[in-house]
């Protein structure tokens, strides 16, 4: 099976996809390009974060239709502000409007892929020394609660994905002192046992359900 | 004057490393943030420099093989510094290309110095054999061409001085009036006020062209004009020019200082163009989109290829208007790994982005080399 893979946002995405999609599916390896993909091949184009991602689908769709040898089209994107399922019709509406030779799946990271990594609870010391992930942690627990719940930090004028985004990034920075996490280089997040904790936390609870999305897009 | 291909290596052995790269007429460096743009453009403005300004010493590699006047040549020099820190030529060879074949005009090492088969007396090792023997029939168009290489710069006070008030020596007027040489308007260091100065009074049909070109692409500039300082309030001996503009619906000379950002470069450029000598020379300009708006970022694909000229333009960007106006085959994209900078041709890539529909810089944003332009 070939997949192409879409990635809306920053290229820090990108590169967890790179690495998490072969441990969904270790039959697939990456190429760097759709012209490259032979057999069980699988290349990502990111968006970048730049705007006209619906531009980037479209010729997404032409170059599936071109490259007969695609079997499949995912199309991975953060719900933000929307709920899943707004998100989700959105995206629905757009891809029915354009002929696709392939199949098409659509992610939809509810609300962004910091949300999923927020799901390894690990990550979370059980008594932070971090003044900001105490306050954090005390306003609302990712350990417990479900992540995908996440609510905006007004306090810090923050909404839910730069909320989910500072709040996983001061817990890498508790728990691992040189670690820092940023949004275009996400290293620490690209480990097998990062990814393997996030997967048990969907299995194990009905948390981050929408990575249930990335799960099936792969398989 | 066009260079063909360039490899160089800055300061000591320790410093970067740019590997051999092929240049076109417009040559697009492209690269992430510290994979060694900016000091490309400078290895290759120094090393122009290590020959045309006699104050200046610059410690690297250089191989250059560039064309000029119809004739090729191969310039390749080694500097270093010796026991007290005074800057000396360690070897040089001087290639010309006559019907493909090659031919030795110099020589040189610290210990023999060959000039066109010819043994020299030993010559001073702090300048470069095309200094020394810039006069010679065989050398001077070499020369010539290394005279021909414009960096410009879009920040600080270097920039700043271009719009700054300037007095224009009387002498150079009177010979530029007998001359009427736009390679003398090229070399005269004078800045942006005098050199529009100039141009309209001994090349009125350029100035009319520049001022048209600015306000078309500003079009809510009414009028443009040259006043003098005087006008505004200041008072200087002798000639010292200011352009000015007039908005719309504003009734007011603003001074060409007081011009955005934006609209300094876009009349900084146009003006360049403009005088570039018309034989051709090298224009080097790094991250001119800086700080512009749309309609000063738009602007400049299109005055590259429009520009009626035979120079050769190596410029630097990160933007995504100005990457994905300029074709694929004349980017080259710069890759760092420790102090060695690699570069990937555009016309390597050409083929595979030719083969997706997605646009040229959203492939190249995904392209390994480029993500990962320094290791």
């Amino acid at each position: 099976m070939n997949l192409y893979i879409l990635v809306e946002g920053e290229m820090g995405a990108q590169k967890l996809y790179q690495h998490w999609v072969p441990m969904v599916n270790p039959n697939l390896a990456y190429v760097p390009h759709i012209s490259l993909i032979e057999k069980d091949n699988f290349s990502i184009l990111g968006g970048g974060g730049y705007p006209g991602y619906f531009d980037i689908i479209s010729s997404a769709i032409e170059d599936v239709n071109l490259h007969d040898n695609v079997d499949r089209l995912v199309i991975s994107v953060d719900s933000e502000d929307l709920s899943y399922e707004e998100k989700l019709e959105e995206m629905t509406d757009y891809v029915s409007k354009i002929s696709c030779r392939a199949d098409i799946r659509i992610i939809i990271q509810h609300f962004c892929f910091e949300t999923w990594a927020l799901g390894n609870w690990t990550i979370i010391r059980p008594h932070p020394q971090s003044l900001k992930l105490i306050q954090y942690k005390g306003f609302y627990n990712v350990r417990s609660e479900d992540p995908e719940l996440l609510p905006p930090y007004d306090l810090d004028e923050l909404n839910r994905a730069q909320f989910a985004a500072k709040y996983l990034r001061h817990a890498l920075n508790d728990k691992y002192r040189n670690l820092t996490y940023i949004k275009n280089n996400p290293k620490s997040l690209l480990h097998p046992k990062y990814y393997q904790r996030v997967k048990e936390r969907f299995e194990q609870t009905n948390h981050i359900s929408s990575f249930s999305d990335f799960l099936s897009a792969f398989n | 004057m066009r260079i063909l291909s360039y490899e160089a290596s800055s300061g000591s052995e320790d410093d970067l490393h740019f590997l051999k790269m092929d240049l076109g007429k417009i040559n697009l460096i492209v690269g992430n943030s510290g994979a060694g743009k900016t000091r490309l453009l400078n290895t290759i403005f120094n090393g122009a420099r290590l020959v045309t300004r006699k104050d200046k010493f610059y410690i690297g590699f250089w191989d250059i093989t560039l064309e000029h006047d119809s004739n090729k040549y191969r310039w390749i020099i080694k500097t270093s510094k010796d026991e007290e820190e005074v800057g000396k030529v360690v070897e040089e060879r001087i290639l010309s290309y006559k019907d493909e074949k090659e031919i030795v005009l110099v020589d040189r090492t610290d210990e023999y110095f060959l000039f066109n088969g010819d043994d020299l007396p030993k010559l001073s090792l702090s300048e470069s054999s095309i200094t020394l023997l810039q006069d010679e029939k065989l050398i001077k168009p070499l020369y010539e061409a290394l005279t021909l290489i414009m960096r410009r710069n879009f920040s600080g006070s270097v920039f700043e001085e271009q719009s700054s008030y300037q007095s224009l020596p009387q002498s150079f007027l009177k010979k530029i009036r007998k001359s009427k040489s736009l390679k003398d308007l090229f070399h005269s260091g004078l800045n942006l006020n005098c050199k529009l100065y100039v141009l309209s009074k001994v090349f009125k049909d350029i100035y009319d062209k520049i001022c048209g070109e600015f306000i078309a692409t500003f079009p809510f500039v009414s009028e443009a004009k040259l006043l003098n300082a005087e006008d505004f309030g200041i008072s200087f001996p002798g000639i010292v020019p200011v352009f000015a503009l007039k908005e719309k619906y504003i009734n007011k000379w603003i001074a060409l200082n007081e011009f955005s950002s934006g609209m300094k470069k876009v009349l900084l450029i146009l003006c360049d163009i403009h005088i570039l000598p018309e034989d051709g020379c090298v224009y080097l300009i790094d991250e001119y989109e800086n700080s512009l708006g749309v309609n000063a970022i738009n602007f400049f694909p299109s005055v590259l290829f429009e520009a009626e000229t035979k120079s050769q333009f190596i410029i630097t960007s990160h933007h995504p208007y100005i990457i994905g106006n300029v074709p694929v085959k004349d980017w080259i994209i710069v890759h760092r790994k420790g102090n060695q900078v690699n570069v990937k041709q555009g016309v390597e890539l050409e083929d595979r982005f030719g083969k997706s529909k997605q646009k040229a810089f959203v492939q190249l944003i995904n392209d390994p080399f480029y993500v990962e332009g320094v290791e």
